[in-house]
């Protein structure tokens, strides 16, 4: 049997990794995301004809999804477009035989390209991905979906309308330890969530160096209102819809503060933002990022009754009680199917060990990261997430709620920023409510 | 406590955090959630009803007043109490002497059958750390035939699991036992309607069991392991196989009707 993903990552050790091999239909139906297309179809992707695609937008983030797909041997890089030169000649030595473009609509119109990696600012994501999917390409978007919830509208609505495949860049959707978390969770391990404090703190300034002044808008592109939602668009949206993940809920209301404290650099985008997202059952989502201390990190803390998880650490705590080493993995097997030898069997546990609240590993090896990186990161998932855009791509078929997801983190991060801009409390529009868990 | 019910595959598993100076967890399956439930609470209140009996290091337990005042008088106590200590003095007797709840010190020990007293003619004291585990997962054995259960699996601190029927994808319960100095795996052990039970040193606990003859305490690295039907023989026999040498246990294993018994030389992570 072909366990493979087409680039080569074994799908049987991804699941593996997370614990539920032997139980996939139970893990697919929670996450319809990670269904993968069939052993025959896997063998026709390999074998058949290059999956043709062009990177638009080749900065930092778009040359880090490049040095992945060089690992899909299936997957050929034809063309590349950026209007800032130096970023394009980077990405030309990746893919020497690819064909440069500085106008993206010119990428669009060849016929051969048959998918799209967008990675540009986010204000273009909206215009880039509505005219590709148009043009009947399968699309990779970065995160955010756009920079206004009307914008993201059109591009579910284009996308809906297309038939096509869309993914947004949220990889902690194919996050091992996240996918495992969620399980966790979903099972009442820990208990009901009681609230979830977000946030995601660094101490730098945000910015890129700029060869010349005339450049400072379009590197730090992140820092200026035309292009960007700054933190909301750029680092809270794969948190708020972690939140949304493990709650199975959108909130329905967000109020918070934003200011610029201490970059008063000219930037227009907040360097301090503070919001309570609520959700129907009085569960409180609170959502910080500051960019002038780094001391906490990042981390979506989701407080249970009957313990705590923290999936950036990889870790999760039960509030009172450790069960003994061995006994969760003991009952993670036997609610997948396996039957194995686990160790726990031996001399009396000291009570000095069974006291401490270590907590426990939410997989093993799991990777994690500071947060301090404005790039990407190893293993968190992007990897696993473009693979299966490209597996998608070749088949057709449009990955289930993916999208639904990055559409209510995106919509819900701009709405935290309407509410700090006007400093009031915010329904969630109806008029942007698309069907999707409590708003079905 | 904590409790977690698991719908898919019917199983309910509870965990008290700090009882017998260790932790306790239980899976079982059988009844619906609240009459699992219901079970789980009848097992904890049995567990620490046991604890304030069992308990030495506990000033107001029943074993704390026999340490402290028998030497001074003859301490009466309640049946389950005189019973636990009467089964003591069995496998003592039976282990001609390596099971010893005194640590070295039985002769010392005066039992009044008559009017169930035990008195010590010198400072002595009852330890019963290689007994209680045993003896609450016998009850607790006992609680889960009533309610029918058929298929569970009881850890106490490692040290001692009780497992009825079988794993629910197994024909046995698979366990692995670890050397605890260098966190290998030595063996399996296949558990069906039996218990398991685990004594030995490590590199925290480097000695906790006394050899009677010399009232030395044991510091070699070894672990033993016994499987018996019942939990508290199978408990009883790991702490008198500590203390002994395997040439002197052999000469009174046979008087246990167990299922296997091993030796593992933990330094040299072979089974003798």
């Amino acid at each position: 049997m072909d366990n493979t993903f087409i680039n080569g990552i074994s799908r049987r050790d991804f699941f593996k990794n997370i614990g539920v091999l032997g139980s996939g239909s139970l893990l697919l139906s929670v996450f319809p995301w990670l269904q993968s297309c069939s052993d025959d179809e896997k063998k026709a992707i390999v074998k058949g004809e290059k999956l043709k695609m062009a990177i638009i937008g080749t900065g930092s983030r778009g040359q880090y999804h490049m040095q992945n797909l060089l690992k899909m041997p299936h997957v050929e890089v034809v063309a590349l477009c950026d209007n800032f030169e130096p970023h394009l000649k980077q990405a030309a030595k990746v893919y020497p035989q690819a064909k440069t473009y500085t106008d993206y609509r010119r990428v669009l119109e060849q016929n051969d390209i048959r998918a799209v990696l967008i990675a540009t600012p986010l204000n273009m994501h909206e215009p880039v991905t509505i005219d590709a999917l148009q043009e009947g390409k399968h699309v990779f978007c970065e995160k955010s979906m756009a920079l206004t919830p009307e914008g993201c509208l059109a591009m579910y609505k284009a996308y809906k309308n297309s038939g096509k495949v869309l993914y947004i860049g949220q990889q902690r959707l194919f996050d091992p330890k996240y996918i495992r978390a969620m399980e966790i969770i979903n099972k009442g391990i820990i208990g009901e969530i009681s609230g979830i404090r977000a946030y995601w703190f660094r101490n730098n300034d945000w910015r890129r160096p700029v060869p010349s002044p005339e450049w400072e808008r379009k590197i730090n592109w992140r820092l200026y209102k035309e292009f960007s939602g700054g933190l909301m668009t750029e680092l809270a949206t794969h948190q708020l819809q972690v939140g949304n993940w493990a709650m199975r809920m959108i909130p329905e209301s967000v109020t918070g503060y934003g200011d610029i404290v201490y970059w008063k650099d000219g930037r227009e985008v907040y360097d301090n933002v503070s919001l309570i997202y609520r959700y129907a059952n009085g569960v409180k989502m609170t959502y910080e990022s500051i960019i002038s201390n780094k001391f906490f990190g990042l981390e979506e803390e989701i407080l249970c009754t009957k313990g705590t998880m923290e999936p950036e650490k990889g870790k999760y705590y039960f509030e009172e009680v450790q069960p003994a080493p061995g006994i969760m993995q003991l009952i993670n097997q036997i609610e997948h199917g396996i039957f194995d030898h686990i160790s726990f069997a031996g001399p009396s546990w000291v009570p000095e060990t069974a006291s401490k609240n270590a907590g426990y590993f939410i997989i093993e090896n799991a990777s994690t990261h500071t947060g301090e990186s404005s790039v990407g990161f190893a293993d968190d998932g992007s990897e696993q997430l473009l693979a299966s855009f490209c597996e998608a791509a070749v088949t057709g078929r449009p990955a289930e709620c993916l999208v639904e997801e990055a559409y209510y983190s995106s919509v819900l991060g701009l709405l935290g920023l309407q509410a700090m801009d006007e400093q009031r409390i915010l329904a969630f529009p109806n008029e942007y409510k698309i069907p999707y868990l409590n708003f079905a | 406590m904590y409790t977690n019910y698991y719908p898919s595959s019917g199983l309910f598993h509870g965990s008290i955090p700090k009882v017998m100076g260790t932790q306790l967890d239980a899976l079982f399956w059988g009844g619906n959630p609240a009459e699992m439930d219901e079970l789980w609470q009848s097992i904890v209140a049995e567990v620490i009803k046991l604890e304030k009996i069992l308990n030495r290091f506990d000033a107001a337990s029943e074993l704390r007043q026999i340490n402290t005042n028998a030497m001074l008088y003859p301490v009466g106590m309640n049946d389950e109490l005189w019973n636990i200590l009467m089964d003591c003095k069995r496998y003592y007797e039976l282990t001609e002497g390596y099971f010893d709840i005194t640590l070295g010190h039985w002769e010392n020990v005066e039992f009044d059958e008559t009017n169930r007293t035990v008195f010590f003619v010198e400072k002595t004291f009852f330890d019963l750390g290689g007994y209680a585990k045993g003896y609450a997962l016998e009850k607790i054995r006992l609680l889960l035939k009533q309610q029918a259960v058929s298929r569970a699996l009881v850890n106490f601190g490692n040290s001692t699991t009780l497992a009825l029927g079988t794993h629910p994808h197994g024909n046995y319960w698979p366990v692995g036992i670890d050397n605890p100095y260098n966190n290998r795996r030595m063996d399996n052990i296949y558990l069906c309607d039996a218990s398991l039970s685990v004594s030995g040193n490590t590199p925290i606990r480097t000695a906790h069991i006394v050899r009677p003859a010399t009232k030395e305490y044991v510091t070699t690295r070894k672990m033993a392991v016994v499987v018996s039907v019942y939990p508290i023989e199978a408990e009883a026999l790991t702490t008198a196989l500590m203390a002994a040498e395997i040439s002197e246990a052999e000469k009174w294993l046979n008087r246990f009707d167990i299922v296997e018994y091993k030796m593992y030389d933990c330094k040299a992570a072979e089974i003798q």
